[in-house]
C-alpha cells in the first residue's frame, strides 16, 4: 500500500546528508589549503574505512548495502572526523570503522543509535594519540561557522542546542573560556553532532537544556581545569549527555491529556 | 498573489491552483454507468428496475446517512459491494446504475413551505435531498435537534488544499446562486453572525461574490491564513467562535442546499478539479458516481502519468483501483506523476529531526503519535492527540524519512471511530437488555400478584359457603405447617452435610483410601440431598405462598382459623424431633475422622432421607 502524498515539502534523508556534506566543503578546502596532501590522504583513508565498515555492518544485518552507502551517513562521519583530527591518519581510519560498527550498526543502523559515532571515534582515537591542546585555527573556524549558518538557514539543522552551548561559552568569557572559540572542534561538534536528532532531545526545550548543560560542563572543565583537547572534552560530554536524552525527552514531551 | 504560501517553519507550500482555473467549469458527458455508495442509507429500489433522474434510490437510515437520488435515468444493474474512493479503497455496498442515455427526469416535488420549517425539519429536508457537509448531512441532525444557540455561522470558502480549485470556480461562476442560498440559510437558521470567509488567493471569486452580495447583511471576510486554513476547528478559532455555538459549512454544500431549498433539486452532482500531470487542467461538474478514470480522461493525462490521486496534493491518497466512482467529497482527481527513482525508497526509520512537530498546525508530536498508532495503542494515541489531528498531511510531506504518518493517523482514527461506534452499540444493547429484564421482572411480579388475588377471592368464596366440608378448608393449613417442618429438616440436613463435608476435606489428606472413597460418596450424597432439599424447599415455598394467600382472607373472614388436625400435629412433632435429634447427633462429632463416623453419618443421612420421603408420601396421601 503506497499512499504517499503527491507533494513533498522537505528534503529526504539523502538530500539532507548531501547538504550537510556541502556545508563542510568550505572547511575542507581551508584544511586542504593549510595542510596539503596529508589531510587529503587522511580524508581518503577515513572515508574508505567508514564506507567499508558501514557496508560490512549492513551486510551482517542482511540489509541492502548500496542505498545505505548512498545515503551518506558514513561519509559524513568520515569527513567530520578528518576535519577534527587531520593528522591522525591510520588511527583515525581504524577508529572511524570501529565507531561506525559499534555505535551505528550494532544499534540497528540509521536513526537507531543514541550515541553519535563521530564523538565515539574521537574518544577511540584519543587512546592512541597524545592529548595535546590544538592550536587555534581561525580560518577553519570561520569556514565551519559559515557552513553551519547556511545549514541553519536551510532548516536542515536546529539552532537550539548549538546556540545554547555558545551562549554559555560567551557568558563564561570572564573565567577564561575564550580559547574554546578558536578551536574548530567546538564549531564542528556544535554544528554537526549536537544537531543530530538521534543523539539529542527531540523538543526545542530539551535541546536548549542539552546545549546549556553541555556548555556548563565544558566551561567548568576547560576553564577551571588545565587546557586540553577541546574536541576530546566536548565529545566525551556529548556522549555522556546522550545517555540523558531519554530522560530529557520524557521531561519535555507532554502528552495532551484527554478531556 | 503568490504561487506559494509560507509555512510556520519557513517551508514553501506551492498552491498549484493556477492551472485549473483558466477554463470555465465544463460539464462531463453522461457516463455509461454510475456507482452510488449506500453508506448509511437504505436502498429502496430493486435490481432491474428502471429509474428516472432525481428519483429516490436510497433513504437515510441513520443520523449520518444521506439520501441517494438517481443522477440520470437508467436501469439498476446490481446492488453489490464495490471498491470506494476512500483511503485503502475499501469495499462497500453500492448501487450500479446503467444509464440509458435519455436523461429522463421525473418532475421535481416543490420544496416544502419554507415558513413552517424548524431547524430540525430543514436539516432532515437537506438530508433527504442528499446535501452533504463535512461529515454526513450539511446540517448535523444532533445539532439541529438540540436547542444550542447559533452565534456564528461560517461559510467556508478557504480551500487551501494545493491543486484544488473546485470551490474557487463555484464561487466565481455561481456567485448569485450562492448568495441566494446563504440568504435562505440566514433566514432559516438566524445566526447572530454570518461570515463567508474566503482565502486571499481567490481574487476573482472575491470580486464576484462582493458584487453579488451587495446589500446583504452578512459579511464577506478575506483571510490570509496558511494551510490548512479550511480545517473547521481552526477556522472557528480564527474567527473567534466557540465549538458549541458555531457551525462551519462548506461552500459546495451551501450551494447544493440553496438548489434544494429553492427548486427542490436533489444533490446529484458536484464540481471536481482535474489536475496534476494532465494537459488540460480544469474543473468539471460531474454526476456523483461517475468513474474516476473516465473523468480524469477529460483532462488528457500525460502518457507517463501513473495512477490517480483522489483529493488534493497533501490530503490526497492514491487510488488502488482507478475504476472507482467519485462521491460527495471528491473535490479533486489528480494524475500522479511518477516519482524520481531516488525518492521511491521505502520509509526509513525516524531520525528525530523534529520537522513534523514544528510544522504541525495542531501542535501535536506526530513522531510520538505515529509510534503509538503503529503499535495499535489507541489509548496512548488519544493521549497524544489523535482526535485533535486535522489530518492535513503536512507531517507526511515534510518527513525526511518519508514515514506514512498521515495514512497511519487516518487508519487509526477510523479504527477509533469504529471502536467507539461498537462501544455505543454494545452500551445501547446492554441498556435494552436491562430494560427487558426490568420489564420481565415487573411482569412476573404482576402475575404473582394476580394469582394471589385470584386465590384470595376463591378462598373468600369458599369461606362464605357455610361449612359444607370444614376439613377441605382446614386442609391447607396443616399441610403448610408440615411443609415448613420439612423445610426446616431439609435445611438442617443440608447444613450438617456441609459441616460433615468440610470436616471431611480437612482430614482428607491424612485419611485412608477407603475413608476417601467414603468421603466422596458422602460428598455426592450431600450434593444430592442438598438438591432435594432445594426442590422440597421450592415446592414448600410455593405451597406456603398459596397457603398464606388463602389464610389471610380467612383470618379476616367470619370463620376463625381452623385447628390443625391431630394427625398432622403428630407428624410435625415427629419430624421436628427427628430434625433436632439429627442435629444433635451430627453436632456431637464435629469432624468425623474415622471410617465408623463416616458410615454412621451416611446411615443417619439415609435414614433421615427415608423418613422425609415417608413423611412426604404420607402428606400426599392425606392431601388426596
Amino acid at each position: 500500500m503506497t499512499l504517499t502524498p503527491l507533494m513533498r515539502l522537505g528534503p529526504d534523508l539523502t538530500s539532507r546528508n548531501r547538504q550537510q556534506l556541502l556545508a563542510l566543503l568550505p572547511a575542507l578546502l581551508v584544511l586542504l589549503w593549510q595542510q596539503g596532501i596529508a589531510a587529503l590522504l587522511t580524508l581518503l583513508l577515513s572515508s574508505l574505512c567508514a564506507l567499508l565498515a558501514d557496508a560490512l555492518g549492513q551486510g551482517l544485518r542482511a540489509q541492502p548495502i548500496l542505498p545505505c552507502l548512498r545515503q551518506g551517513e558514513a561519509l559524513l562521519s568520515a569527513v567530520l572526523l578528518t576535519l577534527l583530527l587531520p593528522q591522525a591518519g591510520l588511527v583515525l581510519g581504524g577508529s572511524v570503522a570501529v565507531a561506525i560498527l559499534l555505535l551505528r550498526q550494532l544499534f540497528g543502523g540509521n536513526g537507531q543509535s543514541l550515541f553519535h559515532p563521530v564523538a565515539g571515534a574521537l574518544l577511540l582515537a584519543a587512546l592512541y594519540l597524545s592529548p595535546s591542546p590544538a592550536p587555534a585555527n581561525p580560518g577553519l573556524c570561520l569556514a565551519t561557522v559559515a557552513g553551519a549558518l547556511w545549514l541553519s538557514w536551510r532548516g536542515i539543522i536546529r539552532w537550539q542546542a548549538p546556540l545554547s552551548l555558545l551562549l554559555v561559552v560567551l557568558i563564561s568569557l570572564p573565567i577564561g573560556s575564550g580559547w574554546l572559540l578558536g578551536q574548530p572542534a567546538l564549531w564542528l561538534l556544535a554544528g554537526w553532532v549536537m544537531t543530530d536528532g538521534c543523539s539529542t532531545p527531540v523538543t526545542p526545550q530539551g535541546r536548549m537544556i542539552y546545549g546549556q548543560t553541555t556548555g556548563m560542563i565544558l566551561v567548568s572543565v576547560a576553564a577551571l581545569g588545565q587546557p586540553s583537547s577541546a574536541g576530546l572534552l566536548l565529545a566525551s560530554i556529548l556522549l555522556l549527555l546522550s545517555a540523558a536524552v531519554p530522560l530529557l525527552d520524557a521531561l519535555t514531551l507532554q502528552a495532551k491529556r484527554r478531556m | 498573489m503568490s504561487d506559494f504560501t509560507l509555512l510556520p517553519n519557513g517551508m514553501k507550500l506551492p498552491s498549484h491552483k493556477q492551472a485549473s482555473t483558466t477554463r470555465p467549469i465544463a460539464t462531463a458527458a453522461l457516463p455509461a454507468q454510475l456507482q452510488l455508495a449506500l453508506a448509511g442509507s437504505q436502498c429502496c429500489v430493486e435490481p432491474g428496475q428502471r429509474v428516472l433522474k432525481y428519483q429516490l434510490l436510497a433513504r437515510p437510515d441513520n443520523a449520518l446517512g444521506l439520501a441517494v437520488h438517481a443522477p440520470t435515468s437508467g436501469h439498476i444493474h446490481a446492488i453489490a459491494p464495490y471498491p470506494q474512493a476512500l483511503p485503502g479503497t475499501p469495499l462497500q455496498t453500492a448501487l450500479l446504475l446503467h444509464s440509458d442515455g435519455q436523461d429522463e427526469a421525473q418532475p421535481l416535488a416543490p420544496p416544502p413551505d419554507r415558513a413552517g420549517q424548524s431547524r430540525l425539519e430543514l436539516a432532515i429536508f437537506l438530508q433527504d435531498m442528499g446535501v452533504t457537509g463535512q461529515h454526513g448531512p450539511l446540517l448535523p441532525l444532533s445539532w439541529a435537534a438540540s436547542d444550542a444557540p447559533l452565534e456564528l455561522l461560517i461559510i467556508n470558502g478557504m480551500e487551501s488544499e494545493p491543486y484544488i480549485s473546485a470551490d474557487d470556480m463555484l464561487m466565481r461562476e455561481q456567485a448569485s446562486e450562492l448568495v441566494a442560498a446563504i440568504q435562505l440559510l440566514q433566514q432559516r437558521l438566524r445566526p447572530t453572525r454570518l461570515v463567508l470567509v474566503i482565502r486571499h488567493d481567490k481574487p476573482a471569486a472575491i470580486s464576484a461574490l462582493r458584487t453579488a452580495a451587495a446589500g446583504q447583511t452578512w459579511q464577506i471576510e478575506v483571510r490570509e491564513a496558511p494551510y490548512p486554513a479550511d480545517d473547521a476547528p481552526l477556522l472557528t478559532r480564527l474567527l473567534g467562535g466557540t465549538a458549541e455555538t458555531t457551525l462551519c459549512l462548506p461552500v459546495a454544500g451551501v450551494h447544493a442546499a440553496g438548489q434544494a431549498m429553492q427548486h427542490g433539486l436533489p444533490c446529484i452532482s458536484r464540481i471536481v478539479t482535474l489536475s496534476g500531470a494532465v494537459e488540460h487542467a480544469q474543473n468539471i461538474r460531474a454526476l456523483l458516481g461517475s468513474p474516476a478514470r473516465e473523468l480524469l480522461a477529460l483532462a488528457t493525462p500525460h502518457p507517463y502519468s501513473a495512477g490517480i490521486i483522489h483529493g488534493g496534493g497533501l490530503r490526497g491518497f492514491t487510488l488502488a483501483d482507478d475504476s472507482v466512482a467519485i462521491h460527495q467529497h471528491s473535490n479533486g482527481l489528480l494524475a500522479a506523476a511518477p516519482r524520481p527513482s531516488s525518492s521511491v525508497a521505502a520509509a526509513q526509520p525516524c531520525v528525530r529531526c523534529g520537522d513534523c512537530a514544528t510544522i504541525c498546525p495542531s501542535q501535536l508530536q506526530p513522531q510520538e503519535l505515529y509510534w503509538h498508532c503503529q503499535t495499535q495503542d489507541l489509548m496512548q494515541a488519544q493521549d497524544w492527540g489523535l482526535t485533535d489531528c486535522s489530518q492535513c498531511g503536512l507531517c507526511s510531506a515534510v518527513c525526511p524519512s518519508q514515514l506514512p504518518l498521515l495514512d497511519s493517523f487516518r487508519n487509526s482514527s477510523l479504527q477509533l471511530q469504529a471502536d467507539q461506534q461498537q462501544q455505543q452499540a454494545a452500551d445501547s444493547a446492554r441498556q435494552r437488555h436491562h430494560f427487558r429484564q426490568f420489564r420481565q421482572e415487573r411482569d412476573k411480579q404482576e402475575k404473582a400478584q394476580r394469582l394471589a388475588e385470584r386465590a384470595a377471592q376463591q378462598a373468600a368464596k369458599l369461606a362464605q359457603t357455610p361449612s359444607a366440608h370444614p376439613a377441605s378448608a382446614a386442609k391447607p393449613e396443616p399441610s403448610a405447617a408440615d411443609k415448613q417442618a420439612a423445610i426446616a429438616a431439609a435445611m438442617a440436613r443440608a447444613s450438617q452435610r456441609q459441616q460433615h463435608h468440610q470436616g471431611q476435606t480437612a482430614t482428607a489428606a491424612t485419611a485412608e483410601q477407603d475413608a476417601r472413597a467414603a468421603a466422596i460418596a458422602a460428598n455426592r450424597q450431600a450434593a444430592i440431598d442438598a438438591a432435594m432439599a432445594r426442590a422440597a424447599a421450592r415446592k414448600a415455598a410455593q405451597d406456603a405462598a398459596k397457603a398464606g394467600a388463602d389464610s389471610s382472607p380467612s383470618a379476616a373472614g367470619p370463620t376463625p382459623a381452623p385447628e390443625p388436625a391431630p394427625d398432622k400435629q403428630e407428624l410435625i412433632r415427629t419430624s421436628m424431633a427427628r430434625a433436632a435429634a439429627q442435629k444433635a447427633a451430627q453436632a456431637a462429632p464435629p469432624a468425623p475422622t474415622t471410617m465408623d463416623d463416616d458410615k454412621k453419618a451416611l446411615i443417619a443421612a439415609a435414614m433421615a432421607r427415608a423418613a422425609a420421603r415417608k413423611a412426604e408420601r404420607d402428606d400426599g396421601e392425606q392431601e388426596t
